[in-house]
């Protein structure tokens, strides 16, 4: 089997990008991703979707501001942590506002974050 | 314009963004999952029904681990709570987590830890103070007998072996004084430290409760490091702050991270990144939150402004710490302080207050044994009277400097004073007896890759036989063994 140039070749440098690409993609989702989402989820009390968005977003803020000799995970972390924060405050202002408009029952229910009665959550280097 | 670099996990991020605009993105285990597998998982371990050996700790594992943490969370302060936190813990300590990019492992056991101790008798606030304890500062009395009976300690360390299932008041005596005597006999507390590290680590699960090996293990690890410091095993002192630090973690009061963060500025500092030092400094001040490192990392910071001549800067952050009155419960930073501000004063020309600072630390000093604390008195002192000129005096007290740095073991240090001692020396047109004092400091120099005293030696060298007509040979001789030491 060649690997040069040809039909054949083409499209097997192709699979092998797209394979490459998937391993990437791969590892990216279980190193960076999935522990990020479980994060925002156990550490901050949030829906795993939310948890998702706020990783995501995380995400899109990274491409902008994380800059060359940082500590790309400790950033991600700490941002995920400001962004789940800001999240259920905000969450907590509108269940406010709904019982208070709504009264008590339609008030839709947070998931409480573990651990929540201590007081913080472990230092990031 | 100068525009800053992205960094280089950037490109693999917006790679994911693109390929995951239009998806939705698998989470994992869903919350619900997550919290009824972890009701099952805790009931194996009250069962011990459950082997830690064959376990894979995947995502989802992780995902129940976290959920555990909750359902633990939402217990009842009680014994049997106590109870089930500690199995839990040492369930988790024994997982073997290969992939843990974001220390998942160590957060969890912090939070296991934190509840337990929180159901426990007296709750977390008793068990953080017994802990802090041990970097309380004794009174002159008690300071005296741990230093007089300082040489008992490695055998009262091996003698944990014997027993089979070491106590824990024992443990916490004995790291309370390898803590006060790491900066005092760093010779002694290196290796005691060290082999209590070991005998803990392969005592496994055997001791205590909760985190509290993870907990000593630390304390060891840390006391380690401060005397490695102190001898200029850099290496070492960096490791072993990382096993400290590694250990706190786990544990569940993490602002003891604090000992570890004020040691690695310290340990910045002796490696002579002053610059980096005084850059850094500012902003890790103010996050210790535990008063001693805080005054420890402010000395540190003063003593960088200070080798950087920076005194004004120096003397201002000096007087201002010692207005903190806590820093009267810590003897040695005290002195320490007092000793630099001491010197500032002498560089600025406030001879008078220079003189009550240095008056004021041998207060101090005659009062508690610390030995490397002298040392620096005596020799800060001899660099003040330099500048009047008083070079008899000076040569007195750089030699008491010296002697004081070798039997405490700081061979680097003593070097530094020989090489200031030849100096005075040659000041004083004793040229032979400096030659010798030079000669005597080399293999030092050589040793511990000292490039500034090298360059020094060399000029002084120069001098001492520009003076005095030395042969050739010996001269010869001399600068191959410099230019091995420098490169």
């Amino acid at each position: 089997v060649s690997g040069g140039a040809g039909p054949l070749g083409t499209a097997r440098g192709q699979t092998i990008r797209q394979l490459r690409l998937a391993a990437e993609l791969e590892g990216f989702y279980r190193q960076l991703f999935l522990p990020l989402v479980r994060r925002a989820t156990w550490k901050h009390g949030l829906s795993k979707e939310d948890a998702r968005d706020v990783v995501q977003d995380a995400f899109v803020l990274a491409v902008v501001k994380l800059k060359a000799g940082g500590n790309a995970r400790a950033w991600l972390a700490c941002t995920v942590d400001n962004l789940a924060v800001n999240l259920r405050r905000k969450g907590a202002r509108r269940a406010r506002l709904e019982a208070h408009w709504l009264g008590p029952t339609d008030v839709p229910e947070t998931r409480r974050a573990a651990g929540s009665e201590t007081e913080s959550w472990g230092e990031i280097e | 314009m100068i525009t800053e670099q992205e960094h280089e996990t950037v490109p693999a991020i917006r790679g994911w963004l693109a390929a995951t605009s239009n998806v939705e993105i698998p989470i994992g285990l869903s919350c619900e999952d997550a919290l009824r597998r972890a009701a099952e998982l805790l009931a194996a371990i009250a069962v011990k029904s459950l082997s830690t050996d064959h376990l894979e700790v995947d995502d989802d594992l992780k995902d129940v681990l976290w959920a555990a943490v909750e359902e633990l969370d939402a217990k009842q302060l009680c014994q049997e709570t106590f109870e089930e936190c500690h199995r839990v813990y040492q369930f988790i300590l024994a997982l073997p987590f290969n992939s843990d990019p974001f220390g998942e492992r160590d957060e969890i056991l912090h939070s296991v830890a934190k509840i337990g101790w929180r159901s426990a008798p007296g709750g977390h606030e008793a068990v953080r103070r017994a802990r802090a304890a041990i970097w309380v500062h004794w009174d002159e009395e008690q300071h005296r007998k741990a230093c007089e009976s300082a040489n008992r300690l490695p055998a009262e360390i091996e003698s944990l072996r014997s027993l089979s299932r070491p106590v824990v008041p024992e443990i916490h005596r004995i790291c309370a004084r390898l803590t006060k005597l790491a900066p005092t006999n760093p010779r002694l507390v290196a290796p005691a430290a060290s082999l209590l590290y070991s005998l803990l680590d392969a005592l496994s699960r055997q001791v205590g409760q909760l985190d509290e090996l993870e907990f000593f293990k630390a304390v060891a690890a840390l006391a380690t490091g401060v005397a490695a410091r102190q001898l200029s095993e850099w290496d070492l002192a960096g490791s072993c702050q990382q096993l400290a630090a590694a250990c706190f973690r786990r544990c569940a009061e993490t602002l003891d991270l604090d000992h570890v963060e004020a040691e690695r500025l310290a340990l910045q500092f002796a490696r002579g990144n002053f610059h980096s030092v005084s850059q850094s400094a500012p902003k890790i001040i103010q996050q210790l939150i535990i008063p001693r490192e805080r005054i420890k990392a402010q000395i540190v910071y003063a003593w960088s402004l200070l080798e950087l001549n920076r005194c004004d800067e120096a003397s201002a952050a000096l007087q201002l710490l010692l207005r903190e009155p806590v820093i009267l419960d810590e003897p040695a930073l005290h002195a320490c302080a007092l000793t630099l501000l001491g010197t500032a004063f002498s560089h600025l020309g406030r001879d008078i207050d220079s003189t009550a600072s240095f008056g004021a630390a041998g207060a101090i000093l005659a009062r508690f044994h610390y030995p490397q604390q002298l040392a620096l008195l005596t020799g800060s002192m001899g660099e003040h009277l330099l500048r009047q000129g008083k070079l008899e005096q000076v040569r007195v007290l750089y030699s008491a400097a010296r002697e004081a740095y070798r039997q405490v073991g700081q061979t680097r240090f003593s070097a530094y004073m020989g090489v200031l001692l030849a100096e005075v020396l040659l000041m004083l047109g004793r040229n032979e007896q400096a030659e010798k004092e030079l000669l005597a400091e080399l293999s030092t120099i050589e040793k511990f890759d000292l490039r500034r005293e090298a360059i020094a030696v060399a000029a002084l060298l120069r001098e001492a036989v520009a003076r005095r007509q030395t042969d050739v040979k010996t001269i010869q001789a001399l600068r191959d063994q410099l230019r091995k030491g420098l490169h």
